[in-house]
């Protein structure tokens, strides 16, 4: 079996990833394109926006395909573009074996027919119209009008079962302390797990993610520091809740307690915080939920802004499907026009374009609104006093050394000594003979996240 | 935070760890802005508790922490960033199939050393490249070198860790050749075996009949190791010549005259039939010199190898160039070598065994060799070493068969395994330099080797490496 132009009209979800499929079919846009005849593989790079390109296979036998690109369309654009130049003109592929990415999604993927892609309300989907300009499709205004009733009624729906939730949520942490915080501490994975699974079932499943990962962050403590984090921790839970319940309508609140914006909303939404400027990657955290996900997020550093703003990156994907590819190199540097989701404190965002480099990339980090002689984390503090929800934030950090502590921990310590942050990642040995002359971290009010310094080695990274 | 704050925050916890309200713990400005109701008072001032705990806790470190002495900067300049990722790539690439200290000595011949976070020393490593002895010192001692002048005595002997201390005397072996002898002497016999046979390096440096009698005491060490590295050290310095009996020579090498008119001589391998054969060969060239198997047969060293029909029996070729390589001195080397270049056809493999010997014209000719050679001989070129790094121009690698090979694999050719393709993109790239890189990652493209394939690593990394200005200029081949 091999691929026609039906076949990939039938499998794209829609007309829009025919058109943005049309302009990736030029080989030039993949420095690497490859078959295995026998296997019946085809296969290549997408040089996309980042600087790591997507990997995309295809199987010609099942119609089966895998991209390593974020995207929530399947198959996506580059998946359908690849197909598209195999059933075009397959002459650009070049024969070779069959590569380790792909053989290892070979080995855990479970052959099933692909089912057709979904026609939005019943839209057409043509290969000859794709890359022509989409024309809008004709307003019916008593549609609309009956989809704006039913979307009313399931918020209202939505809004009263989140309320229930909150209320129980409330309760739950009452009784938390009226039995103790050491029992709570003893029992935190059940207990977390249990109000989770109930704020999901209520409409409020951002929560239950949020509590669900409450023991990872206590347990790694030390037992002195248990009742202390768990305090912080169930304080949260009865800021958000009332926060909440201020104004169910609040974008903020309503991201942290049910469900996010789309990309696609938050780009189109004109009042959007948006900032153009240079941008450097500072760090990555990569963690595996107790729910199953992999939430990967991206800290940006705005380099020319004369005091330190960030921005997160912040995409999930299934444990199942494995790690997944990085679209940025640390400390890899980049213009782009960078759009934040509302918030108080914008820190979440996506990016909205993204150019190269147009300076000589040579910007230096800003420098912390505060200098080593006075707090260094009062930009922190300034953070959760206007956003007390946020269970840590992002901070730079003035000239420092790090330290080896008891039980081999390290610190984190300004050159005179006055302030020192225990760390919770490991750093590499060399670490501890340098000085950080800034340091950029993630600080939760109990142990600091080093993610990179700036030193006289250069600029060091420490979440490999 | 403030001792009254900090102490009604601990009351406040100490309370809710056990069980029960902390209201009437709590200061009095929290406790009123928890409000009257007792449903909501609890819940409002945990918020404020665990607020404040977060915002304003400042931990202190403990009294005991130790920072450790400022990292040293190794000898050479570090790696620029843009070069880092492809230089990690490679040495993980290199872990697979060859020794990472190929992708080292590359960077060292461009100038460079790498970033202490992407690469530190084992200070028990006795043949690190000097540009890492402070950060080998570091780790070892946990303290850099402060004294850059802090001279090797038999009291510093100690204080110095294996690199700095083979280096240092590989250093005094040229300025006072004397004191490294009398504190070989005096510390040799101390020393692991391990180490003793690393130290036996030092007596290749400068070679002089003085070091006769210390190395005589040496071909009776307990190292069967050191014991083989004194001999052929007195070998070449003439000081070891046992002559092997003629009987047992007769087993494997046989004289022979031939013409008629003019009456030539010629030194011959006896044909073994047996591996076990084979081996007792070995085992007998192992305890000679090449002096002495000329001498048995009344030639001298040049005149035996004049003699020699090479390429009769390539492993008894080998063993007598290792013979050379490892007893002879540097003229009959010389002589060894532009005799192997003069043959029709050169076996790179049997060049290579000199390698350690060789000037680096000769290096250069043995590379040129290798790379039109058989495709299996790139593995024993990684193994032995290439002395010379980076140095060969895109026109010679461009139309090489070590080249012409690799592409036909990677196009479709699948008789040669993944590990000698990637053995062979190693070779070409620790061979060639910055724009032979350049030339070879594009035509490897064009093959659909895409730039951020992990084979190329090398390669790519060989490409960004522009040779640092303030390190020696390149040689022109």
């Amino acid at each position: 079996m091999s691929f026609s132009l039906a076949d990939i009209e039938k499998l794209a979800p829609d007309q829009a990833s025919l058109n943005a499929a049309s302009k990736l079919t030029k080989p030039s846009k993949w420095p690497r394109l490859e078959f295995d005849d026998k296997a019946g593989l085809y296969w290549g790079e997408c040089q996309g926006s980042g600087s790591n390109p997507y990997r995309v296979v295809i199987d010609a036998g099942d119609h089966g395909y895998k991209c390593t690109c974020p995207s929530r369309k399947f198959p996506c654009k580059h998946a359908i573009a690849l197909m598209w130049m195999v059933a075009g003109d397959a002459s650009a592929f070049h024969p070779a074996e069959t590569p380790g990415w792909v053989s290892e999604w070979l080995g855990r993927r479970r052959k099933t027919a692909p089912t057709e892609g979904p026609s939005q309300a019943g839209a057409p989907k043509s290969i000859a119209t794709a890359g022509r300009p989409e024309k809008p499709e004709p307003a019916a205004p008593e549609a609309i009008r009956q989809r704006e009733v039913a979307a009313a009624k399931r918020r209202e729906k939505t809004q009263a079962a989140i309320a229930e939730a909150m209320g129980e949520l409330d309760q739950w942490v009452g009784d938390q302390l009226r039995t103790g915080l050491n029992a709570f501490v003893a029992d935190a994975t059940e207990r977390c797990r249990r109000i989770a699974a109930r704020m999901v079932d209520l409409k409020a499943g951002a929560l239950g993610g949020r509590i669900d990962e409450v023991p990872s962050r206590i347990l790694t403590l030390d037992a002195d520091e248990k009742p202390t984090a768990a305090m912080i921790e169930l304080g949260k839970l009865v800021i958000i809740a009332k926060a909440w319940r201020r104004d169910p309508d609040d974008a903020e609140m309503r991201r942290i307690v049910s469900t996010s914006e789309t990309r696609d909303q938050l780009l189109s939404d004109p009042a959007a915080f948006r900032v153009t400027s240079t941008w450097e990657v500072v760090g990555e955290q990569i963690r595996t939920r107790p729910d199953g996900l992999v939430s990967h997020s991206t800290w940006l550093l705005d380099l020319l802004s004369p005091t330190p703003r960030f921005a997160l990156l912040l995409d999930f994907h299934p444990a199942s499907t494995g790690r997944r590819e990085s679209a940025f190199a640390d400390g890899e540097r980049f213009d782009a026009d960078i759009v934040y989701y509302p918030a108080r404190s914008p820190m979440r965002a996506v990016i909205g374009s993204r150019q190269a480099l147009s300076g000589n990339g040579e910007n230096p980090w800003p420098k912390p609104a505060t200098d080593h002689r006075s707090d260094q984390l009062r930009d922190y503090a300034q953070t959760q006093a206007t956003s007390p929800w946020l269970a840590s934030a992002p901070v730079l950090l003035e000239a420092g050394s790090l330290a080896l502590g008891p039980r081999n921990r390290v610190w984190w310590q300004t050159r005179n000594n006055d302030m020192a942050l225990p760390l919770a990642n490991a750093v590499p040995e060399p670490a501890l003979g340098l000085d950080l002359e800034r340091s950029v971290g993630i600080w939760n009010g109990l142990r600091l996240e080093l993610l990179s310094a700036e030193t006289r080695v250069g600029r060091v990274s420490f979440d490999d | 935070m403030t001792d009254d704050h900090a102490a009604s925050l601990a009351a406040i916890e100490s309370r809710w760890m056990t069980g029960g309200s902390a209201v009437d713990v709590a200061p009095p400005a929290w406790a009123d802005a928890a409000g009257p109701d007792p449903a909501e008072r609890e819940l409002r001032l945990l918020a404020l508790a665990g607020q404040s705990a977060q915002v304003m806790f400042r931990p202190k470190a403990p009294d005991a922490t130790t920072s450790r002495p400022p990292l040293p900067m190794p000898g050479l300049p570090i790696l620029p960033d843009r070069a880092r990722i492809a230089f990690k790539t490679a040495m993980k690439q290199a872990g697979s199939h060859m020794d990472e200290g190929h992708v080292l000595a590359l960077l060292e011949a461009r100038g460079y050393a790498a970033h202490p976070f992407d690469w530190m020393p084992n200070p028990r490593n006795a043949h690190l490249p000097d540009a890492y002895l402070p950060l080998a010192q570091w780790v070892a001692k946990g303290e850099a070198v402060t004294d850059a002048d802090a001279a090797l005595t038999a009291d510093s002997w100690d204080e110095f860790f294996p690199a700095a201390r083979q280096s240092a005397l590989s250093a005094m072996r040229l300025s006072e050749p004397e004191t490294v002898l009398s504190l070989l002497e005096q510390k040799f016999g101390g020393e692991t075996a391990e180490i003793r046979t690393s130290l036996m390096a030092v007596f290749a440096i400068n070679p002089s009949p003085v070091d006769i009698p210390f190395l005589q005491t040496l071909a009776s060490d307990r190292s069967g190791k050191v014991q083989a590295a004194a001999r052929r050290f007195l070998a070449r310095l003439g000081g070891h010549s046992i002559a092997p009996s003629t009987t047992d020579l007769a087993h494997y090498v046989e004289a022979k005259t031939s013409g008629i008119l003019k009456r030539s001589r010629s030194i011959a391998p006896v044909k073994l039939k047996t591996a076990a054969q084979i081996e007792s060969r070995r085992a007998f060239f192992a305890d000679m010199t090449l002096e002495a198997l000329a001498a048995a047969l009344e030639y001298d060293e040049r005149s035996f190898l004049d003699a020699w029909q090479w390429q009769k029996d390539a492993d008894c070729d080998a063993l007598i160039v290792e013979l050379a390589a490892h007893t002879a001195g540097d003229r009959v080397i010389d002589a060894l070598v532009t005799r192997l270049f003069g043959q029709k056809t050169t076996d790179p493999v049997l060049v290579a065994l000199l390698a350690d010997r060789m000037k680096d014209d000769d290096i250069r000719q043995w590379h040129r060799l290798l790379i039109q050679a058989e495709p299996l001989q790139t593995r024993t070129a990684l193994d032995q070493g290439l002395r010379l790094y980076g140095w060969m121009p895109a026109d010679l690698l461009l139309r090489s068969r070590l080249l012409g090979d690799t592409r036909s694999a990677l196009a479709a050719d699948n008789t040669r395994s993944q590990t000698w393709i990637a053995s062979s993109l190693d070779l070409l790239g620790l061979l060639a330099d910055r724009h032979a890189a350049t030339a070879l990652l594009e035509a490897l493209r064009q093959d659909g080797l895409g730039i951020g394939a992990r084979e190329t690593a090398l390669l790519r990394l060989n490409s960004l490496l522009e040779p640092n200005p303030d390190s020696p200029p390149e040689t022109d081949p």
